[in-house]
């Protein structure tokens, strides 16, 4: 059963948020079954990023999706409306989350413990 | 029941969709703005926190309701989850 549920909305980028989610969730995996959900603008932090660090000055957290099957983290989720509306069906993603519908993501917000918004 | 908190309404524009019909839908801060732009009165799940709106400058709206920071730890009390939406 999912303890946590991390709730990411905000792009990459324009603020400290995704990284932060990120960082979050990573603590989380440490101690409680979690899942991700990417939602919104959010689903922009899935594109791979194609400039080297030094171009965009900031960590390049992203690439550490890849790793989070090592951090036992198997429940990775989008919003398939989310997908559509940022045309992300035709990007390179750095991984590809299941997709859920709006009815599906309500399920998991009611079956999780605990919620956290990021 | 979940307790949908929006502090901008970009972030209500955005994610407004995503209450289900049996949550509430809290506006603070800058998203008390979306009474202004929208007409939100057929809503009935929407609370819009009156000390933000004073701050604003704007009258409460008359078909809407308007609560209280104690109302909002009451709502937070009672919801199984508090999802904050920020922008």
């Amino acid at each position: 059963m999912t303890q946590l549920l991390f709730i990411l909305s905000h792009p990459p980028g324009s603020s400290i948020y995704a990284q932060e989610a990120f960082d979050a969730a990573l603590a989380g995996s440490a101690f409680s079954n979690i899942a991700i959900l990417f939602v919104g603008a959010g689903c922009l932090q899935l594109i791979e990023p194609k400039l080297a660090v030094e171009a965009h000055q900031r960590k390049d957290f992203q690439r550490g999706f890849r790793a989070l099957p090592d951090y036992d983290v198997h429940d990775v989720y989008g919003c398939e409306d989310s997908f559509k509306q940022f045309g992300l069906h035709n990007q390179t993603l750095v991984i590809q989350p299941t997709l859920l519908t709006r009815v599906d993501i309500s399920a998991h917000l009611n079956a999780a413990q605990r919620v956290l918004c990021f | 029941m979940m307790l949908h908190t929006f502090n901008s309404s970009d972030a209500y524009r955005l994610h407004g969709h995503r209450p289900s019909a049996e949550d509430l839908i809290l506006l603070i801060e800058d998203g008390v703005f979306a009474t202004t732009q929208q007409d939100l009165t057929q809503d009935k799940r929407i609370r819009v926190l009156r000390e933000d709106l004073a701050q604003r400058g704007l009258p409460e709206p008359t078909a809407i309701t308007c609560i209280t920071y104690s109302d909002w730890v009451r709502l937070t009390i009672e919801s199984q989850h508090c999802l904050s939406w920020t922008r």
